[in-house]
């Protein structure tokens, strides 16, 4: 009995051990937690953009980033340069995993002078460090940096990309709040949600909780029909502004 | 309001699509234009990708189509055999001008080749329908008619494969009616235009059909020409966006009932200036775009992941 039981309590001793590391290495994610509003955004036929409110509780009241991470796509950006006198799209360079949508929140203390640049820079958070890809390693790496700057400044003006990065209010009881707007053009698909807090400096991820976008209705009825049965489709396309021609034909003539 | 168009994936305001619809319609009552080189321009200007604005635009067009060749078919002001050659044509070179297209937009090309033919092709006819219109005002003031030869015997009849057409009594080759098609089929897919601008001239002018017959045999062709680049955009693309073009529609017919009434109370020179000036307009703006130096010079396109 003895020599079954003995190596029995060890590997217990040393489960338990183990857990206690485990959980000491957790409990700080567990400081943090966070949820949204809706987890669900539907484009429907209406849609002119959304607010989703992210709340959440930090143990410590410290400082926290949020940052919104739209589905990856891989996206082309073309320069135009005068060629005769006309002007158009010469180089080009693909970033194969841009994300479609990206918005930065930080508390108010992060913005003291320098402090956030760096430590954002440091992580790889916010747009300028995302490091985005590029396909072609042809163009040099000066080249490079214009496109990808342009594609942060095209995304950023149709308000895909957070210019700066919005506010998060934080209580002193550690309770925060902060809107994430979503613009008319936010792309469909698997958004997640990250809440870091920051701790000498350095950015740890604590809370993630997803966020889908669909479209929704007939809008998304629609769609799928035109991608699913591109021929019938057509064949219906037709029809309708056959049927609607000769139905305003006949309208107007009595 | 705003209303999510769910092919091109934009919300535009509902009531500037109705504006626009019922401005290019007022224009296609006005004039007998179906307003394609206005209406695909206008949607691009309004943030809609260009293939969905070509390939929503020729949808439109459908509907403007159908409309008229009933008005004109009552008339019976169409010559359906050769409406039929043209047809052949248009449908060889339509089909052709969508491959073209995804082709160019493979490239990052198709914005340049939309706003060449655009420029090219508006500059070129709005500028002789402007000087013919001037001449033809002029000659009004001076009270001289003068009067062309009946036939003028050209290169273009010694071609083969002649046909005869009773109803534009004409015997030509039907090789002339065929390119002329398919030409204006390129540039049905390419500029999301019906075509009719270049259409009727070279009816009148190339095949030498009697003007009585030339609009409702264009219209004839176009109608089939826009379904058919309708449904290769939708096919080989899925760039067609019922939506947009129904929403389209709803002005237009609209528009097109306020124009042919104001047609009415013009007269028809100083009409056919106008709408010289509206073209020449448009093929202006397109060419100041292409040659001005872009206020940020690069664009995105989503590719497909390889």
């Amino acid at each position: 009995m003895n020599r079954i039981a003995r190596p029995l309590q060890a590997l217990a001793a040393v489960l338990a051990g183990l857990a206690a590391v485990l959980t000491a290495n957790l409990a700080p994610a567990r400081e943090i937690a966070a949820d949204l509003s809706s987890h669900q955004i539907q484009i429907t036929a209406g849609f002119d953009g959304a607010e989703l409110l992210l709340f959440g509780h930090d143990a410590r009241a410290g400082s926290v980033i949020v940052i919104v991470r739209g589905p990856p796509k891989a996206v082309s950006v073309r320069q135009k340069e005068r060629v005769a006198g006309i002007w158009m799209n010469q180089s080009a360079v693909t970033f194969s995993q841009a994300p479609g949508f990206y918005y930065v929140a930080v508390t108010d203390d992060l913005r003291k002078d320098g402090t956030l640049e760096a430590i954002m820079s440091g992580a790889g958070l916010g747009t300028r460090y995302l490091g985005l890809r590029q396909d072609n390693n042809a163009a040099d790496s000066k080249q490079i940096e214009a496109f990808r700057s342009a594609l942060i400044e095209i995304m950023a003006r149709s308000a895909l990309y957070a210019r700066e990065p919005g506010a998060i209010t934080m209580r002193p009881d550690g309770l925060f709040r902060t809107t994430v707007p979503f613009p008319s053009t936010t792309p469909v698909g698997a958004y997640t949600v990250t809440v870091y807090h920051v701790e000498g400096g350095t950015p740890v991820a604590g809370a993630t909780t997803p966020l889908l976008v669909n479209k929704a209705g007939f809008g998304a009825w629609l769609y799928d029909f035109a991608h699913d049965e591109p021929a019938l489709y057509g064949v219906v396309a037709i029809l309708v502004a056959l049927g609607a021609g000769w139905f305003g034909g006949w309208a107007f003539r009595r | 309001m705003h209303i999510y168009l769910p092919i091109a994936e934009i919300s535009v305001d509902i009531f500037v699509l109705l504006g626009m619809g019922a401005a290019v319609g007022m224009l296609s009552g006005l004039f007998g234009v179906g307003g394609g080189f206005l209406m695909t321009p206008l949607l691009m200007f309004i943030g809609v990708p260009p293939a969905v604005a070509v390939g929503s635009g020729t949808n439109q067009l459908i509907a403007t189509s159908v409309t008229g060749v009933i008005a004109q078919w009552r008339r019976r002001a169409v010559d359906f055999k050769m409406g039929m050659v043209l047809l052949a044509g248009g449908v060889v070179g339509s089909t052709g001008g969508v491959f073209l297209f995804q082709f160019l937009q493979g490239l990052g090309r198709i914005d340049l080749v939309i706003g060449l033919s655009y420029v090219v092709f508006l500059g070129g006819v709005g500028g002789l329908m402007f000087l013919e219109s001037l001449r033809a005002l002029l000659r009004k003031r001076r009270g001289v008619a003068r009067r062309g030869k009946l036939h003028r015997h050209t290169w273009v009849h010694g071609l083969p494969f002649k046909m005869r057409f009773h109803k534009s009594r004409l015997y030509v080759s039907a090789l002339l009616p065929l390119t002329v098609g398919a030409f204006v089929g390129v540039l049905a897919a390419i500029m999301g235009v019906g075509g009719g601008f270049i259409m009727v001239p070279a009816m009148i002018y190339l095949i030498g059909m009697p003007t009585s017959v030339v609009a409702g045999t264009s219209l004839f062709q176009i109608l089939f020409v826009v379904a058919n680049v309708t449904f290769m955009q939708a096919w080989l693309n899925q760039t067609v966006d019922i939506v947009l073009a129904l929403t389209l529609l709803v002005g237009s017919i609209v528009g097109v009932q306020i124009g042919a009434r104001l047609g009415g109370k013009l007269p028809s020179e100083q009409f056919r200036v106008l709408l010289a000036i509206i073209v020449l307009a448009t093929a202006g703006k397109l060419f100041f775009d292409l040659v001005a130096p872009p206020s940020f010079p690069f664009s995105i396109t989503e590719t497909l992941p390889q």
